[in-house]
């Protein structure tokens, strides 16, 4: 693996579990009574951008690197299911991340405190950040699995 | 410095971090809650508290999937399917999802607290006593887990029964 690969592997990860770590706080910040608008909006912005840059260094690493050297010693493998079932699932789940996590924060930037202000689409928002979370780290728990399987 | 050594340092000050606020967060619940009400003052000293709880879980869960690139990278791809490994990174969820939970008062703080206690003291032991346990399988880990939130929430029952708190 050359070193631009192998950061562009460390990126991913770091800049995935920044997503994740963004989104949890915007989660907890959105299921208190008094939420703080500055910061719900700044941690999901932070927490877009850093899905967006995660999508292009995953992206790139798999196309690059992932589906000619690592695939193959994890089909031939003893665990074979690491690739066709959890890179699967973990390739599509991770489609609907960067697009879940620009509806939050879009919501609040067009809405401003009136997104906070209305309960309806503060518990929408609320439930939307959670997912994300809960996808996030089944993402991630993908990940270590399958970096497991690469031997 | 190595990263290696870089990341030990980093997830035993993340540890330090989450397991000592987590025992002064249950102490200053304890404290606040003897009069019967929190006032402003015992309210921000148990926020800040919580503020270094979540400083300590970033802490270590950065360092530790530090780790486990390291691991990647240097051929050592069997320690990602560690029992002890995937027990972690169970606890770890469990922490944040139990956080969830007492924010928005889906769980019994009772309950909340053991487990954010045992939590927190499985994840730092966890690293100690790894030579002395393994070989065990992920399934008596998780039972000696629960067993250590019940023994928890049993002994801070004691606790606040004998200093006459009611939650």
């Amino acid at each position: 693996m050359s070193t631009l690969l192998a950061y562009l592997l460390v990126a991913h990860i770091i800049l995935g579990l920044i997503g994740i770590g963004a989104f949890y706080a915007v989660w907890m910040g959105l299921l208190k009574k008094v939420s703080k608008f500055a910061f719900l909006l700044w941690s999901s912005l932070l927490g877009f951008l850093s899905f967006i840059a995660s999508w292009l260094a995953g992206g790139y690493y798999y196309v690059e690197y992932y589906g000619g050297a690592v695939k193959p010693i994890i089909k031939a493998g003893t665990y074979p299911w690491a690739h066709s079932v959890v890179m699967e699932t973990k390739e599509h789940l991770f489609l609907f991340l960067p697009i879940l996590a620009a509806l939050v924060f879009l919501s609040l930037a067009l809405l401003k405190e009136a997104a906070l202000e209305n309960q309806g689409i503060k518990k929408a928002l609320a439930y939307i950040a959670g997912f994300i979370v809960i996808m996030g780290i089944v993402i991630t728990l993908g990940g270590v699995l399958i970096s497991g399987a690469a031997r | 410095m190595e990263w290696h050594t870089f990341l030990v340092l980093t997830h035993l000050i993340g540890t330090a971090l989450g397991v000592g606020a987590a025992t002064f967060a249950e102490i200053f619940l304890l404290k606040a809650a003897r009069d019967g009400e929190i006032d402003p003052i015992e309210s921000s000293f148990m926020q800040v508290t919580y503020r270094v709880v979540r400083v300590g879980l970033l802490l270590l869960v950065l360092s530790g999937f530090g780790f486990l690139v390291i691991y990647r990278f240097t051929g050592l791809e069997e320690r990602l399917y560690s029992p002890l490994l995937w027990a972690k990174l169970s606890i770890v969820v469990v922490i944040l999802i139990n956080a969830i939970l007492l924010q928005t008062r889906r769980i019994p703080l009772w309950l909340g607290s053991a487990l954010s206690f045992a939590s927190w003291y499985a994840a730092m032991l966890m690293i100690p006593l790894r030579k002395a346990i393994m070989p065990i399988s992920y399934l008596e880990i998780m039972m000696w887990y629960i067993v250590s939130v019940a023994v928890v929430a049993i002994a801070l029952s004691i606790i606040r029964k004998s200093l006459g708190i009611k939650f």
